[in-house]
């Protein structure tokens, strides 16, 4: 008799949820750091371990109909799990209410997880909105001045879910269906102008969270004004989860809209790739010019979702997890120098000299983010813009290809910056810190010099989103 | 067989991580290590490659899914580049930085530079090409960045942005080859048997993007105008290294491209025109510098195209001259900034309105300046000689007596480069007061360059003993 | 074959002298010893050698090979022997002038490896043998024409023959190219038997234009007085059997390619154009070496004439006899000088008759110069006469009015300096006179027995050219010699007075001869056109990165703009949803 099935597994990745939740409640009474710290760690991981072996296994079926254990949402389950456990690491080393982040992160956790796992389109909802509520009352947990990005996400999002809302009410009239699969079973799904209209909603919605432009003019105010533990998980998971939940409502609810949606992808991808980096250009400030570039980054992943293929998919899949690994261990060491006070290009200069090991890893992280190989980061863009053009959309590969030589200006600018001859005093890297970089490093490179097991996992992951 | 490729890459890979953590002393004898093993690996290459007249291939898996793998191969073309790259990198790091304080960070960037280099040369796939392109050009940026004078920002980030929108380039057309042909394969020979099935109108597309890319590193006019100021502004490691190799990866590139898409037989010609262009344009722009390290830089901008009409005449003359030329250019070049590193360290300048009488001070040095002028100019029993003669044969048989145009451009370098000897080599009472002497080190580098560039030019069937046509 | 050893010996002695540069003494020996051992080899090779090509692989791609040849014809013998014979004299005339010890090694090694490039260029058998020698003479002409480096007129003087040079250099490679792509050989005897390919009349203009940069003809003949700076073995060498003899030998090599081609009336006009320029430049100039070196720009001149007219043996046999007196009356220079500390003006010259010695050598070579019977140069000079004579008449006269200048000028560089130096200096030129190392007064010795001993050449001329040669009759050498002595006799009555040619009363006639200075006016002139261009291109060059860079600018403005959205203000971003929304449905109804 087996010890473990499938099926127990799953139980258990709820349990464990809930149980992040507990814990995190239950801080609020004991008040013990590193008790907290340590229990979400044990659970986030034990959590990742168990998704992986469904993962393994192949499972896929649906737990009292709401959450679907298979490949796709089994990956994202690991990936994102992985990433809070780096945001809750960040947070117990940097933040005052550590106390109030691990409760709020063990909400956010949940609907974190969920949304990809998510079986209804109600189910999305819920999730989505488990996860911005819980992020924005951490920004705001900083006091007076972090009110207003806090209040900015929360104004955003809430018109997001409201869309969403409208976008479900829309499609629900149909079959009084909400499962994924059964609405996109009705055979009267394609054609329809309401139904079209709810798809054009669904992306508007989604596309608040997931930064696309125009719909992300409130992200540079908030990724600049939260804490950068906090930004990381706004920028790094929360955007990666609205992505998610695009991908899944367009590529199970509106495959048959396929067309229709390759081009309004297409476009949204576009304008987000030329906002965010040509915007980028023209920051000083380091926080704001990463926030412009994780919208830019947005982009590129959206070039796979535009392609709309199989092969898309992967992409975008690889993509998502490589960004969310250089995003949080740029937001980690822009949060340990903002600390300290040093904010904008030219408070970089000298970083190099300063403290050596940060000087090369984020310089390591901003080649990746650029693209250069051999890093994850050109891995992704080049499986995205490779997408583009087996789909044929040649222009769309084009106009990637040149955002990605676009970025290179204020990348190169920084990394320029950081190895200027500048001899000030040492800066200390503190162990959290510098665990989080150590492990993106470790991610980046490895996975970009030796990407072929992440690419075999990306395949298994779009296999079973399209059902193939 | 032993896999010399591999063990290159992986002496280099190992000398790099390996130097990191130590001293000045230590790291620079991890880094002369790490080049000579190199070096006498390529040597024994070569050695192998004469006595059995094989070529080397080796292969690993990678990522399977696309069907790339770990590949590198070696011909006659490869052979010559990566004995080039390996003797420039040696010489570079015997003496092109002896007691500078980042001595350090420059040989490990040495060492990464010299990696990407023969990984490209070596590269049997396109995949691998884009990989090694890409760390070349962020070795390089930090050569010029982060040890070079003191202009270096602008120049490194220009440098960059041009760097950068190349691979773009490059990345579109990898990218469009890949799935245009029926066989979906980045292997480079594989493409070459398929390429012909591509529409012409998508050729056309993935020529200009790439010929982009490769002329904005050879560099050949008019996308050349990060180089003056990358070449004066690297440390002399640096300039060594941009101008000698990575030029090459440009050339290599065009060569490459040159051979694989049937369309260029159709552009050929403009090629070839804009070849003549740019040597001129070189040629001129030269005269009008003040600074020997900008020259050298124009100089080699020319040589640059020069490879290019001889790759554009698409017969075997042009292109195994061409591929002598990168041999014999990279070797020359890196001589002359070498002995311009030195200058620079000997007078602080080298400005030639600045610079008297450098024979005087530092013999060694202004000999080796001439010996480069001459190697540059085409002096029989140097490489570039041997280069010449084969390229213009083929420019000649490819376009007419046209084809010998872009030879005449080197009357115009060759004159100012006496010039420059004149004027600051030769010839004062107030001789320029020097600070700093030449020493061993600088001296054994000088004579291993030069060794090589009378190897080449007197016994050339060293490597084209092993041309197959 | 033999003969390519001593290339070799003199190769391997020039390096054992460069080797042995710390020795004050060593290299001078080692270099006239090799240079009597390759004498040795040549004189074995000239006697007992047979005629042939002999060729050594070098270079092979395809099908296509490059090998090295060389050929022992006579007429390759005859420039051997030649330059074999005038090395070891140079070698000695250089133990008493290079007396400075720090130099030797560098000196004895540029100028061994210089003769035997000259010596390679003599039994070249194909182009690319031949390109290789002929580069290494203008390289090592440049080294030692740029011996006293330090001193700034050596230096731009070695400047202008690198620059002449290396233009010949690079149009001699683009022949060569081109003539190897239409006869795919470069082979001498291949090329020449071939049919006549019409690509190569490009090519032999080419060619032409080469040998005219080394030969130093019009309009590149200016490189030729400049390099006087050179130490004066160098200039002895340079314009009796070196150097300036290669264009020459070529164009003799391949003349029958140049005359298929056509180009043989320019060779001839060039030649007179050159013949003129120098004799008239001698006539004015008052260096006591540039007045040989313009000598030598009017002996070229007469050989390119002679060839010019198809007179092959002519030529050749004026080569021949050229190369004595003119090493003779550059060492007489140098002696005079050095006599002189070293002063070049001849009219600040004196007292050349204290050495008998010097005076007889010197006397010798002027008359053999001014084409006296029976001296060598009176043969020379004749046999090119003769051939213009059955040829065209004009060249006849205008050959003779360039034979009565070069008499004047010859002996007014003879006269001039043998004036009494002044009071109180006398005593101290006298005994420097006395003191002339004796190795720079027997050189030239050895050198006039020759002059008279090659008369001799004229009778037993090589088999193969005596065909060619057209027999001097008695009239012939009467007109000669009459012309030469009347310009003697001219000479004496001007400048036994010693006065110089006042400039201002024959300012426009000295002018009009010294035309030197516009030449070199009109060589400013191209430099600085070129140097314009030069200008032009870099303005466009910057213009091209101030465009990449303000387009560079211009994005990242366009950035800053774009930034200004983000205003933070949340209206605006809700309407920017709106925006957003409508524009979706836009794109995907479309």
């Amino acid at each position: 008799m087996e010890l473990i099935t499938p099926v127990w597994a799953a139980y258990g990745i709820v349990a464990l949820a809930a149980l992040l939740v507990a814990s995190g409640i239950a801080a609020q009474f004991h008040r013990r750091k590193g008790v907290a710290f340590w229990l979400s760690t044990a659970i986030l991981l034990v959590l990742a371990a168990l998704a992986a072996y469904e993962f393994a296994v192949s499972a896929d079926f649906v737990l009292f109909g709401l959450l679907h254990v298979y490949a796709f949402s089994m990956f994202f389950a690991v990936l994102f799990a992985l990433g809070l456990e780096l945001v809750n690491i960040l947070s117990y080393g940097h933040s005052s209410h550590f106390i109030e982040i691990s409760t709020l992160l063990g909400f956010a956790a949940v609907g974190i997880l969920v949304v990809p796992m998510a079986y209804s389109l109600l189910t999305i909802i819920i999730a989505i909105e488990l996860t911005t509520v819980p992020s924005a009352l951490m920004i705001a947990i900083g006091g007076k001045r972090d009110l207003e990005p806090a209040v900015k996400l929360l104004l955003l999002s809430s018109i997001a879910i409201a869309v969403l809302a409208f976008a479900v009410s829309l499609v629900f009239p149909y079959d009084m269906q909400l499962g994924l699969t059964a609405i996109a079973a009705n055979p009267s799904i394609g054609g329809s102008y309401i139904v079209f209209l709810s798809m054009v909603l669904f992306i508007a919605a989604l596309a608040v969270e997931a930064a696309l432009f125009p719909f992300n003019l409130w992200v540079p105010d908030v990724y600049e004004g939260a804490p950068g533990n906090v930004t990381a998980l706004v920028a790094g998971i929360n955007k990666k989860v609205a992505m998610v939940a695009l991908i899944e409502i367009l590529f199970t609810v509106f495959i048959v809209s396929r067309p229709a949606f390759m081009a309004g992808i297409a476009v949204l991808s576009v304008l987000t790739m030329f906002f965010g980096n040509l915007a980028a250009m023209a920051q000083t400030n380091v926080k704001r010019m990463f926030a412009y570039s994780s919208i830019s980054q947005a982009g590129y992943i959206m070039v796979g979702v535009a392609a709309a293929t199989q092969y898309g998919l992967e992409s975008s899949a690889f993509q998502i997890a490589a960004h969310m690994f250089m995003i949080i261990g740029a937001f980690a060491i822009v949060l340990w120098l903002e600390e300290r006070n040093i904010k904008s290009v030219e408070d970089y200069k000298g970083l190099a000299m300063r403290n050596g090991f940060a000087g090369i890893a984020l310089t390591i992280i901003m080649l990746s983010m650029a693209g250069i190989p051999p890093l994850m980061g050109f891995m992704g863009k080049f499986l995205l813009f490779s997408s583009a053009i087996s789909a044929g959309l040649l222009t769309l590969a084009f106009i990637g290809i040149l955002n990605s030589f676009l970025s290179i200006y204020y990348y190169g600018r920084l990394i320029a910056a950081i190895y200027d001859r500048r001899y000030e005093r040492k800066l200390i890297l503190d162990r959290s810190v510098k665990a989080v970089v150590i492990a993106v490093l470790v991610v980046i490179v490895v996975f970009g010099i030796y990407p072929a097991p992440l690419m075999a996992i990306t395949i298994t992951v779009a296999h079973s989103l399209l059902g193939l | 067989m032993f896999p010399y490729l591999f063990a290159m890459l992986g002496v280099l890979l190992a000398g790099t991580l390996a130097s990191l953590p130590f001293g000045k002393r230590i790291s620079r004898g991890i880094a002369v290590a790490a080049t000579l093993a190199v070096l006498v690996m390529a040597a024994l290459m070569l050695a192998i490659a004469l006595g059995s007249g094989s070529s080397f291939y080796e292969s690993l898996p990678y990522i399977g899914v696309f069907g790339v793998s770990f590949s590198l191969q070696a011909g006659m073309v490869q052979l010559a580049l990566v004995t080039m790259a390996s003797i420039v990198a040696f010489a570079a790091v015997i003496g092109g930085n002896v007691e500078s304080e980042n001595a350090k960070a420059s040989n490990a960037l040495v060492m990464l530079f010299e990696l990407a280099a023969i990984g490209l040369f070596s590269s049997a796939n396109f995949f691998l090409f884009y990989v090694f392109w890409d760390i070349g050009v962020i070795a390089g940026f930090f050569m010029i960045y982060s040890l070079g004078g003191a202009m270096r920002r602008v120049a490194a980030n220009a440098y960059l942005v041009y760097s950068i929108f190349a691979s773009a380039m490059l990345l579109l057309g990898i990218l469009l080859i890949y799935f245009y042909t029926p066989v979906h394969t980045f292997s480079i020979s594989g493409i070459g048997a398929a390429a012909g099935s591509i529409p012409i109108a998508l050729q056309e597309l993935i020529f200009l993007s790439m010929f982009i890319a490769f002329i904005v590193k050879m560099p050949v006019f008019p996308l050349h105008s990060w180089m003056p100021n990358a070449y004066a502004e690297a440390s002399t490691q640096g300039s060594m290294l941009l101008s000698g190799v990575l030029s090459k990866f440009g050339a290599y590139g065009m060569l490459l491209l040159f051979s694989m898409l049937p369309i260029a037989s159709k552009v050929s010609e403009y090629a070839f025109a804009l070849a003549a262009i740019s040597a001129f344009y070189a040629a001129f722009a030269a005269m009008h510098q003040s600074d020997i390290k900008r020259m050298i830089g124009y100089t080699s901008m020319l040589e640059g195209s020069i490879i290019l009409a001889g790759i554009s005449a698409l017969n075997y003359f042009g292109t195994y001259g061409s591929a002598y030329l990168m041999l014999a250019h990279g070797l020359a070049v890196a001589l002359l900034f070498l002995a311009a590193g030195s200058i620079q360290k000997l007078f602080g300048s080298t400005d030639m309105r600045a610079l008297r009488g450098i024979v005087k001070n530092a013999g060694s040095t202004a000999y080796t300046f001439l010996l480069g002028v001459l190697s540059s100019t085409g002096m029989p029993l140097t490489a570039t000689f041997i280069a010449d003669v084969l390229i213009f044969i083929g420019t000649i048989s490819a376009f007419g007596v046209l084809g010998i145009v872009p030879l005449l451009s080197i009357i115009l370098m060759g004159a100012y480069m006496y010039y420059a000897v004149r004027r600051s080599f030769l010839s004062t009472a107030t001789f320029t007061q020097s600070r700093w002497h030449v020493g061993v080190p600088q001296n054994v580098a000088y004579a291993i360059l030069i060794a090589s560039i009378f190897l080449f030019g007197i016994m050339p069937m060293l490597l084209l003993q092993l041309v197959k046509i | 074959m033999i003969a390519i050893y001593a290339v070799i010996v003199l190769v391997v002695a020039g390096i054992a002298a460069l080797l042995a540069r710390r020795h004050a003494l060593a290299p001078r020996y080692i270099a006239l010893a090799g240079s009597i051992v390759a004498l040795a080899i040549i004189a074995y090779a000239f006697l007992y050698g047979s005629a042939g090509t002999y060729s050594i692989p070098w270079f092979s791609i395809g099908q296509y090979s490059f090998p090295i040849v060389l050929e022992t014809y006579s007429l390759n013998m005859l420039l051997l022997m030649l330059v074999g014979v005038i090395t070891p004299l140079i070698f000695l005339y250089s133990i008493g002038f290079m007396d400075v010890p720090t130099e030797q090694g560098r000196f004895y090694f540029e100028i061994s490896v210089f003769a035997a490039a000259m010596m390679l260029f003599a039994i070249a058998g194909n182009l690319i043998t031949m390109f290789l020698a002929w580069e290494m003479l203008g390289i090592t002409s440049y080294l030692l024409i740029g011996f006293w480096y330090y001193k700034n007129r050596a230096a731009a003087a070695a400047r202008t023959a690198i620059t002449t040079i290396i233009i010949g250099d690079v149009l001699m490679l683009s022949a060569i190219l081109l003539i190897f792509s239409a006869y795919h050989t470069m082979s001498f005897n291949a090329i020449l038997a071939a049919p006549y390919s019409s690509s190569l009349t490009v090519a032999m203009a080419l060619l032409l234009i080469a040998l005219f940069t080394k030969s130093a003809q019009f309009p590149f003949h200016e490189w030729l007085p400049d390099a006087m700076e050179g130490p004066t073995p160098v200039s002895a060498f340079l314009h009796s059997s070196t150097m300036v003899k290669a264009g020459v030998f070529l164009a003799a090599v391949l003349l029958p390619l140049f005359a298929k081609a056509g180009l043989l009336r320019v060779m001839l006009v060039i030649g007179i154009i050159s013949a003129l320029l120098g004799a008239s430049n001698a006539l004015t100039e008052r260096h006591v070496k540039r007045i040989l070196a313009y000598s030598t720009i009017e002996d070229i001149g007469l050989m390119f004439v002679a060839l010019g007219l198809n007179a092959l043996a002519a030529a050749m046999l004026f080569f021949v006899v050229q190369a004595f007196y003119k090493a003779i009356l550059f060492m007489s220079a140098g002696s005079i000088m050095r006599a002189n500390n070293e002063t070049t003006n001849i009219y600040d010259l004196y007292g050349s008759s204290k050495s008998k010695l010097l005076v007889i050598t010197s006397s010798i070579a002027a008359l053999s110069l001014a084409g006296i019977v029976p001296l060598s140069g009176f043969f020379g000079k004749a046999a090119i006469g003769t051939a213009s004579l059955y040829a065209n008449l004009l060249v006849y006269a205008v050959l003779a009015v360039i034979g009565f200048a070069s008499s004047v000028y010859i002996f007014r560089w003879l006269i001039v300096p043998m004036r009494r130096a002044p009071e109180g200096e006398e005593t101290q030129i006298s005994s420097k006179y006395a003191h002339l190392p004796r190795s720079m007064l027997a050189s030239p010795a050895i050198l006039a027995v020759l002059v008279i001993a090659a008369a001799l050449l004229y009778l037993y001329l090589p088999g193969y050219l005596a065909q060619h040669m057209q027999g001097i009759g008695v009239l012939d050498a009467a007109t000669e010699s009459g012309i030469a002595v009347a310009g003697i006799l001219v000479a004496y009555m001007l400048f036994r007075k010693v006065e110089p040619l006042a400039p201002s009363r024959h300012r426009i006639a000295v002018s009009a001869l010294y035309n030197s200075l516009l030449v070199n006016k009109a060589y400013a002139l191209i430099a600085n056109l070129f140097y314009a261009i030069g200008a032009g291109i870099d303005a466009i060059d910057n213009g091209l990165y101030e465009a990449a860079l303000s387009g560079g600018n211009g994005v990242v403005y366009a950035g800053g703009k774009l930034r200004r959205i983000v205003n933070g203000q949340p209206n605006v971003y809700l309407v920017a949803v709106l925006i957003g929304i409508i524009l979706l449905v836009a794109v995907m109804v479309v």
